[in-house]
């Protein structure tokens, strides 16, 4: 399978070719699974073939980052397949997600569970000290960059990763 | 070192390090830092479960930012206020505009969707459930949410891509021959040639009205169809029926000043767009779901605008928690 490559994006992929054991090494001991890893690399380079690099900061970098959200999407997909009653869906009959047909109406233990996961979640970022919650907000709800997050607040970026920091320790907490 | 004590200090690891493998400056001896951290045993475990808690996070995106955001503007207000709902008239009021020219035209058609170019840039803006919200772009075009919509936007050098995710938006883009300015929405392909135009999501059902310019829709892989001022677009979920209607745009606008307009629609349409702005869905049961209704509602919560047309038609509202069902009287 080949992907169309622009002009601009070939210096991202000659960054890819270099590091692809790299890669595929990192994500390896990431998912503990070799056949994953591969298939995450795969993805990267599809990805890769459409990305204008002038935007990526540090090439290399920016490749794992890639590489790690095609790793959580896949995580996503697959829990989806396996959660037929509906527990990872979201509960609001009324959301609309792009290309999926409509979603089937999931049980009201699905609606309760979803409930409950919600309010837990509404409580964890609400007892969040007050510039570490509108960090993560920003961040994780609005989608700024530490850059734009820390302009917009006065802080250093530093100081915007410490708060994230402290954020997703919350987070994680909050799960058994 | 006690199993509490521990797996909580590889939490706090965990967390460092994620917290810096998401800023724009990690570099790559952070990533192979990372990886020499991750073999050591108990720590994917921790970094996992940070990552499970953000997975959710993500998938109650809307519902957290509703929850959490102040009047639907980009200021948040922390600590969070309870949400007023200040539009609870006890009088609804009918506005019956006249002068239009319903000409139904049903078009079957059949094409390509185009392949999506990359996308370099992109950000998320919804409106909570209670505020419609504007959001200028970085071309100058301007899009207005209407309540409880989403939009994920991406522009690049090829594209102004705008995919509308749920909900209600209108459309006001600048003209740039260079660079096309797409809306999707589900299956549907929105480009814009000319300057304003509504795009309305009721589940798979797309409807777009345009008010000035001309635009050009595919749907799914049907070839496109060019819609322009005074036109109303609708691509139905059965099938691939595209039904073109001659409209007074401004209804389908109506919304941004506080009113959504109905000619002659059934109790089951007005029900569905009703449910396009909410999360609780309202229905009408087959007996009722036929009654017409033309007028306009001001808008509000799904509650609060049944409760006006229970003034209008033969029917009585059950709300439950998810759901209002629309009955006769």
């Amino acid at each position: 399978m080949t992907a169309e490559a622009s002009p601009a994006s070939s210096s991202l992929l000659a960054i890819y070719v270099a590091k692809r054991s790299d890669l595929v090494r990192f994500f390896t001991t990431r998912t503990a699974s070799a056949a994953e890893a591969e298939d995450i690399v795969q993805e990267i380079y599809l990805k890769l073939a459409r990305v204008e690099p002038e935007t990526v900061g540090n090439p290399t970098a920016y490749i794992y980052r890639l590489g790690t959200n095609v790793m959580l999407d896949r995580a996503r997909s697959r829990r989806r397949a396996t959660a037929r009653d509906g527990e990872y869906l979201n509960t609001s009959t009324t959301t609309i997600t792009g290309i999926e047909p409509e979603a089937e109406t999931p049980s009201p233990e699905a609606v309760m569970e979803g409930r409950q996961k919600l309010a837990s979640l509404l409580r964890a970022v609400r007892e969040l000290p007050a510039q570490c919650q509108r960090v993560f907000v920003m961040h994780k709800l609005q989608d700024k960059s530490y850059g734009e997050i820390a302009a917009e607040l006065g802080i250093s970026k530093s100081a915007v990763e410490k708060h994230m920091m402290t954020a997703l320790k919350r987070l994680g907490d909050h799960r058994p | 070192m006690t199993g509490a004590k521990d797996k909580e200090d590889r939490l706090e690891a965990a967390a460092g390090w994620l917290a810096r493998l998401q800023s724009d400056d990690s570099t790559e001896a952070d990533w192979q830092a990372f990886e020499e951290w991750l073999a050591e045993p108990g720590n994917r475990d921790a970094v996992n479960s940070i990552e499970a808690s953000l997975a959710d996070v993500d998938n109650y995106k809307t519902e957290l930012h509703d929850q959490l955001a102040g009047m639907g503007g980009e200021v948040l207000e922390f600590p969070q206020r309870p949400v007023k709902r200040n539009r609870a008239r006890a009088s609804p009021w009918i506005v019956l505009v006249g002068g239009l020219a319903a000409a139904a035209a049903a078009l079957v058609i059949l094409v390509r969707m185009p392949p999506p170019p990359a996308a370099v840039s992109e950000s998320v803006y919804s409106a909570s459930a209670t505020e419609t919200r504007q959001v200028k772009l970085a071309d100058n075009s301007s899009i207005w949410l209407n309540r409880g919509s989403a939009i994920k936007v991406q522009f690049s050098d090829l594209e102004r891509r705008v995919i509308l995710e749920k909900g209600e938006a209108s459309f006001t883009v600048t003209h740039d021959a260079a660079r096309p300015f797409v809306v999707k929405s589900g299956d549907a392909v929105i480009t814009d040639i000319g300057t304003e135009f509504n795009v309305l999501r009721s589940g798979a059902d797309i409807s777009v009205t345009v008010r000035s310019g001309m635009i050009s829709l595919a749907f799914g892989a049907n070839a496109p169809v060019t819609a322009e001022a005074g036109q109303q677009v609708q691509f139905g979920s059965k099938g691939s029926e595209i039904t073109l209607t001659q409209v007074n745009p401004d209804d389908a606008f109506a919304w941004q000043k506080g009113r959504l307009v109905f000619h002659d629609a059934s109790l089951a349409e007005v029900a569905k767009r009703l449910s396009a702005y909410s999360k609780i869905t309202v229905k009408a049961e087959p007996q009722v779901e036929e009654l017409r209704f033309s007028g306009a509602l001001m808008l509000g919560s799904a509650e609060e605008m049944v409760s006006q047309l229970q003034a209008f038609l033969p029917i009585r509202a059950e709300t439950g928690k998810e759901e209002i069902v629309l009955k006769g009287r």
